[in-house]
């Protein structure tokens, strides 16, 4: 899986490259690495309680951003993004037994959270030109969402498109050259509940490379 | 909630392996953890009929665990082991403890008869299979490495297949209402099933009576509408 993780990765970085290359110069294309937490915050329309409550170190994606003229507050653009949150939960704790209405399963429970956010994104930058930048951002798109709990030798999974929504707030820091910035932040990636499965919510934490 | 219940599906044939390998190649679904001890493979599921309990007071029970393929000539006994009747006493016992903690009295099954029926029966069985499963895979990315050493091992990966094999225990409580079956038409309506299964460790070695244990207590603690105090 790392091989794959790697070489997805590395074709990304490849693709941005070579498409920054070829594109005008006003296309932005970064790289980010990504943290998530889910978020159990009112709308979830699934269950109160948070299908993985650990933080999750896993996620990268892709992003760009067209800025239509020099010195512009605003762009538009598109990010792919895969976000992996995991638990484990032992036997005898509280989270390990799923209860139907006339059955119940108990067992060590490994959870996976797999999102592939496929996202438009149109921001507006706050400083000048060349400096910091703050921005507030809002991503619209599809969630391609797969949960899978592994209990004992058995899997239940289910999976779904979600359509949804990120508001995001960040900053754009430039690395001494005007073509190279580093980029961080904040997204609350919201999807909405789709094929049965209800509202699907975490928080990202991204840090990235861009440059045009 | 019921699209998971269907969605309940074992995943031991290979259909459901090449399927989860197939999404894990297409979308690059990612699982990392895994399980480190046989007993975390535990689980104990507990169904009921859900009729009301209260009306029962008394049970009886077999004073033997039933080896459900001993004697059998079911195909899904083909690749059964022999089961360790040793601790049969202690299971029954603490079963029995339980049943008494929930306020069913119980009644010896040599003074059962048409004319002395338990309000219901306590049927326990056990059973130990030897299972295996095969997974192919197809990786994308291969051998050969990635940047900068991708170089001519960069493509498709050839198949590879991984073969599973474990024993796997199975101890279940059957609980019969004898009013609610039709035994002419061989219908026995289930009011309440736990099952409890685990990878066994070394099939011919000693039983994990902690496993065994916890289990029973697992079952007994999520079946609260059992308790008829």
């Amino acid at each position: 899986m790392m091989k794959a993780i790697k070489g997805i990765i590395a074709s990304l970085v490849l693709i941005a490259v070579f498409s920054g290359e070829a594109q005008a110069q006003d296309w932005w294309w970064g790289i980010t690495y990504q943290m998530s937490a889910a978020s159990s915050l009112p709308g979830n329309s699934d269950s109160s309680v948070n299908f993985i409550e650990d933080f999750s170190f896993r996620g990268f994606g892709i992003d760009a951003r067209y800025v239509p003229e020099r010195g512009a507050k605003y762009s538009f653009g598109f990010n792919a993004n895969w976000n992996v949150l995991n638990e484990k939960s032992d036997f005898g704790t509280e989270r390990n037994t799923i209860s139907l209405p006339t059955a119940d399963i108990t067992g060590t429970q490994l959870r996976y959270f797999n999102s592939i956010p496929l996202l438009a994104n149109a921001s507006y930058y706050f400083g000048e030109r060349g400096g910091i930048r703050p921005y507030l951002g809002l991503n619209a798109g599809t969630y391609y969402i797969e949960r899978r709990v592994d209990i004992g030798v058995s899997a239940l999974v289910d999976d779904a498109w979600h359509f949804g929504w990120a508001p995001e707030a960040g900053i754009v820091v430039p690395l001494g050259r005007p073509e190279v910035a580093m980029l961080f932040n904040v997204r609350y990636n919201w999807a909405f509940s789709s094929g049965g499965t209800g509202d699907q919510k975490y928080w990202g934490f991204n840090i990235g490379v861009s440059y045009r | 909630m019921q699209k998971w219940f269907e969605g309940l599906h074992p995943l031991i044939g290979p259909g459901t392996g090449l399927a989860a390998a197939a999404l894990v190649v297409a979308l690059g679904a990612c699982y990392p953890g895994d399980i480190s001890s046989v007993d975390e493979t535990d689980v104990v599921l507990t169904v009921h009929s859900g009729n009301d309990f209260s009306a029962y007071n008394t049970y009886a029970m077999p004073d033997t665990v039933v080896d459900v393929c001993e004697n059998a000539d079911d195909p899904e006994c083909d690749n059964a082991l022999d089961v360790d009747h040793s601790y049969d006493s202690e299971i029954l016992a603490q079963i029995a403890a339980r049943m008494q903690g929930y306020g069913y009295q119980r009644v010896p099954i040599d003074e059962v008869d048409e004319n002395n029926l338990p309000d219901v029966f306590l049927i326990v069985t056990v059973s130990a299979t030897r299972r295996s499963t095969a997974t192919v895979w197809w990786p994308w990315w291969g051998w050969g490495g990635w940047w900068p050493g991708w170089g001519p091992g960069w493509g498709p990966g050839y198949p590879a297949v991984s073969v599973t094999q474990w024993d796997q225990g199975t101890l279940e409580m059957t609980m019969i209402d004898p009013a609610d079956t039709d035994p002419e038409n061989q219908i026995f309506n289930v009011q309440w099933d736990a099952t409890l299964s685990g990878v066994l460790s070394q099939a011919s070695g000693p039983i994990d009576t902690n496993r065994i244990d916890r289990g029973i207590q697992q079952a007994f603690d999520q079946s609260s509408y059992l308790n008829t105090n």
